[in-house]
């Protein structure tokens, strides 16, 4: 039996044909085709089995699709483990080598992926991306951080004293 | 945050809820439907969370200031959407509220999945975080459906569901419907109703237990309660266990569409209501039913009746009594035959009816043992047939058989009689081994032993028979190995040490044949060889084992003078290989072998077998052909008695010729005996030992019971010893009852161990204490 032909249709209209295991990275994805395909064992008759169903995603833009699609192949026979309690551990591994490599995007690009594994619901990748992020932050000033994230500062000089004043217990002395 | 825009999402994913839960179209989601509702959602949690800071009226939980995201209203929104939904599903015309329910569930069941995966995005950060945060009362979309059904579709409905679902299955219980299909479809949704407030992954089995479980419990109950009562009084006991049986079958199958939860409270109920309930009924049908030897009734009454093992005690009870019952009327039948032969036989005899005292009957040990065989085997076959061989009711056949072994109106006629199972035992296998029947086996004989209480006075009797067939000496190499046999079995069934006299009485006359070879040997190197007799075969017995032969051992004689040589002989014989041991000549047991030169001329000499009495008696006739009575007894210097158990035998085969005769002029000190000069007989050999009645034949039972008695005295004696001896302080009740318990050869009596304890005060091993209801030990 030949799988049933899968087609992404992203936001600008393109068109993505994708092996199935591929798209059910994401969550979302596979549960839709769960609701939506009637059970593999009772499909008997042959007639709607050609035709590809396409799955529209409505929020996510070719060239974001085109690397989240990449990252999902990538991972086509890598079976995730079910982190339903997302333990420390698992929070402070450093980040897979080939995710980081893949991640090396600018940043605008960085942060498109980050919304789309969560609207996808692709947990490993929305997880790898977030720890990109927080890289970019870690050991960094204040005024760092702003140039980095191109954030102008908004506080009046004595609530930034205050702020500073009352989280001095974290600083590292 | 705007309502508007809250709104305009409610809007637009509206009528794909409507969908996803099922319309009334049935309209089918595809899956740009299904994505779009997705982002709608997806957008309006996103876009309502990134712009929160500035809505700080909705800000987080009172007091904390954590982040507080969004999804609530989208929530709340659903909440109210599945109440008006769910209140507002149509039952179709001619449509069963329970079809309806049934219909409705299943679709409602696929539609509250999907939605909880379409709805997903408001599971997996606000349904999450609120919970996180201890908020029970929000649930994920899918438990939310659930509760909504719970809420509006199953309590608002509850009595009218139920109602119909009983209804339904008591037509299934009528056979009025076949297939029960949908209706596990109803009973699995109760499953899913219930629900743990603090982890809805768990399974809850409260809706299905306090809404369904109680109220199918109830109805079962009732119905059988009904069924059962109407089917016993119309079909009778052995009908209903058939339908019984069928029933707690067909009822096991059902719980195939319950819960196994339901499983035991089911087999309770079904147990109490169709066994306990009627377990008085059933089991009165026992006794005809064996009466009828319905065995196959039987066996289907205790299959039925083991699923509530307290229903077997009685029918235990029952069935011990009833074989009790056959056994003592088998026994009592015996003997109404017996008194009957035995009256006709004294008629015949005498031509009117004798009225003998006590016993009118001579008990066949054979026929009475096979008696009480048949009703064991029968009843071994009724606990093979009927109760699996299980072991209660074999102990329950044993207990029984135990009983009426050892108690009936042969062996006990008066109740606190000796039983006399045990000597008919003995007499049984006395036969067995003599007469070789191919109806009687050791097997039969070692069923009987097992059941007999008093193990010691079948040993003592044993014994008496065994040394019977032991001076016979008749015993074939064959004879011997059969012998052995029963011992061995014996000694098994036993112990060593209760065939030990049996063994030893063995051994004696494989001694005593070494030592009549060695005399054999001895005289040969006399001078004079032909002083001495040379065929003897001694038999030297342990005066233990051997009681029975030493009984009235004192009868003595004055030896004819030719044995005297051969006496001292042997005498000097023993006493040089077994220095230190008594010898003491039991003449009242030996036998003679004489060659008697009285034929008619030309014809071989007689051989006569004679006691040694006889011969003492014979002797002096060498000398004279006429002697007096007085004149025999100074000869013989033997007891009046015994003279005269031993000439009669003479007198009647005609070797010695009796004036005047007549039984009471035997003993008559003038009475003359005048020997035959030619003697005639059809044999050669003449045995006249055989008519010589022992004179503790007669009394044999008297004797062998005082046996039995003192070994019983000296068991007991022992244990009381053996008790006191570690207690050395004891209440008379704790020793009567400790003695009891360990002695398991006899039943002792309270008598017996009172005479015992009383026997041992005056010996001084014991003495009563100062406070008079023990006694101490005194060493």
């Amino acid at each position: 039996m030949t799988e049933r032909k899968i087609i992404i249709i992203t936001s600008d209209g393109d068109k993505f044909p994708v092996e199935r295991k591929v798209a059910e990275k994401s969550i979302l994805i596979k549960n839709m085709l769960k609701n939506l395909l009637p059970a593999e064992e009772e499909e008997e008759d042959d007639e709607d089995e050609d035709e590809p169903i396409e799955v529209p995603t409505q929020n996510v833009r070719s060239a974001v699709m085109k690397n989240i699609l990449e990252w999902c192949d990538h991972y086509k026979d890598y079976n995730f483990p079910d982190d339903e309690q997302d333990d420390d551990s698992k929070k402070s591994a450093p980040i897979d080598a080939w995710d980081k490599n893949f991640l090396n995007v600018d940043q605008e690009m960085l942060y498109e992926i980050i919304l789309a594994a969560n609207y996808l619901n692709i947990k490993p990748l929305l997880n790898a991306g977030c720890k990109v992020v927080a890289e970019m932050i870690r050991g960094k000033s204040p005024e760092e951080i702003r140039k980095t994230f191109n954030i102008v500062n908004d506080f009046t000089p004595e609530e930034e004293a205050a702020i500073r004043r009352e989280n001095e217990w974290a600083e590292d002395r | 945050m705007s309502n508007s825009f809250l709104d305009r999402t409610w809007k637009e994913i509206e009528p794909a809820i409507h969908v996803i839960l099922g319309d009334e179209k049935n309209s089918s989601l595809d899956s740009f439907m299904y994505t779009q509702t997705y982002t709608k959602v997806y957008d309006y949690c996103t876009a309502a969370s990134s712009r929160r800071p500035t809505a700080s009226s909705v800000g987080g939980g009172p007091g904390d200031g954590s982040v507080r995201l969004v999804g609530g209203e989208l929530y709340a929104k659903l909440k109210t959407y599945l109440k008006h939904y769910l209140e507002n599903l149509k039952q179709k015309e001619g449509e069963s509220f329970l079809q309806f329910y049934i219909r409705t569930w299943e679709r409602y069941l696929i539609g509250s999945t999907r939605l909880n995966d379409v709805l997903d995005y408001i599971n997996r950060y606000w349904v999450t975080k609120e919970r996180g945060d201890g908020h029970r009362e929000i649930y994920d979309i899918l438990s939310l459906c659930l509760l909504s059904w719970r809420d509006y579709k199953f309590h608002t409905n509850l009595d009218i569901l139920m109602s119909e679902i009983m209804e339904q299955i008591r037509d299934q219980r009528l056979n009025k419907i076949d297939s029960i299909g949908n209706l596990s479809v109803a009973i699995k949704s109760f499953v899913l109703l219930g629900f743990d407030v603090n982890d809805l992954k768990k399974q809850n089995l409260s809706v299905y237990i306090n809404d369904f479980e109680k109220s199918f419990l109830t109805e079962t109950y009732n119905f059988y309660a009904e069924e059962s009562q109407n089917f016993i009084k119309e079909y009778g006991v052995v009908n209903y266990l058939v339908k019984a049986e069928q029933r707690i079958e067909e009822e096991l199958k059902r719980l195939e569409e319950l819960n196994d939860h339901t499983r035991r409270p089911l087999n309770d109920c079904l147990n109490e209501v169709l066994i306990t309930n009627h377990a008085d009924v059933i089991r009165s049908e026992l006794t005809p039913l064996l009466d009828q030897e319905r065995y196959s009734d039987i066996r289907r009454m205790h299959h039925l009746l083991k699923r509530v093992p307290m229903t077997i005690d009685p029918l235990l009870q029952q069935f011990q009594a009833y074989i009790r019952q056959q056994g003592l009327n088998a026994v009592e039948e015996l003997k109404l035959q017996l008194e009957a032969q035995q009256k006709e036989q004294s008629v015949e005899e005498d031509g009117k009816p004798k009225s003998k005292k006590g016993l009118a009957y001579d008990v066949d040990a054979k026929t009475y043992i096979q008696t009480l065989l048949k009703v064991y085997h029968k009843f071994q076959n009724v606990v093979k047939e009927s109760f699996e061989n299980n072991e209660a009711f074999v102990k329950a056949l044993d207990s029984a058989c135990q009983s009426f072994i050892n108690y009936n109106p042969i062996a006990t006629p008066k109740d606190k009689s000796k039983s006399k199972t045990p000597d008919l035992l003995a007499k049984y296998a006395d036969e067995m081994l003599r007469k070789k029947p191919e109806d009687m086996s050791v097997d039969e004989l070692m069923t009987v032993f097992k059941f007999i209480d008093d193990k010691e006075s079948f040993e003592v009797w044993y014994r008496r028979f065994l040394s019977k067939r032991l001076m016979g000496s008749t015993m074939t190499p064959e004879d011997g190995e059969r012998e052995e046999l029963i011992i061995g079995k014996l000694r098994s069934a036993n112990t060593q040490e209760y065939t030990n006299k049996i063994t030893n009485m063995f051994n004696d006359i494989r001694v005593s044949r070494d030592l009549g070879a060695l005399y054999k040997e001895t005289i040969m190197q006399e001078p004079n060889p032909k002083e001495y007799v040379s065929d003897l075969e001694p038999r030297i017995l342990d005066s233990g084992a051997w009681q029975s032969i030493f009984n009235k051992s004192n009868e003595s004689i004055l030896l004819p003078p030719m044995l005297i040589n051969t006496q001292e002989k042997f005498a000097s014989i023993y006493q040089s290989k077994f220095p230190g041991r008594q010898l003491s000549w039991i003449w009242n047991r030996s036998k003679v072998e004489l060659k008697a030169n009285i034929s008619k001329p030309g014809k071989p000499p007689f051989l006569f077998t004679v006691t040694l009495f006889q011969m003492a008696i014979l002797y002096p006739f060498n000398e004279a052909d006429t002697l007096s009575v007085a004149e025999l007894l100074e000869a013989t210097a033997a007891p009046v008695d015994v003279f005269k158990a031993n000439i009669v035998p003479l007198v009647k085969n005609k070797l010695l010729i009796q004036n005047p005769p007549g039984e009471e002029a035997i003993t008559k000190p003038h009475t003359t005996f005048t020997i035959v000069k030619e003697y005639t007989s059809k044999r050669i050999k003449v045995n006249f030992a055989s008519g010589v009645k022992l004179t503790d034949s007669k009394n044999e039972e008297k004797d062998t019971n005082n046996e039995i008695q003192m070994r019983h005295h000296g068991i007991l004696k022992a244990s009381i010893v053996r008790v006191m001896k570690a207690r050395k302080h004891y209440k008379h009740e704790q020793l009567t009852n400790e003695v009891y318990k360990m002695i398991d050869r006899f039943k002792p009596t309270v008598a017996d161990i009172k005479k015992a304890i009383e026997v041992l005060i005056d010996e001084q091993y014991l003495a009563r204490d100062s406070e008079g209801t023990g006694y101490e030990y005194l060493s």
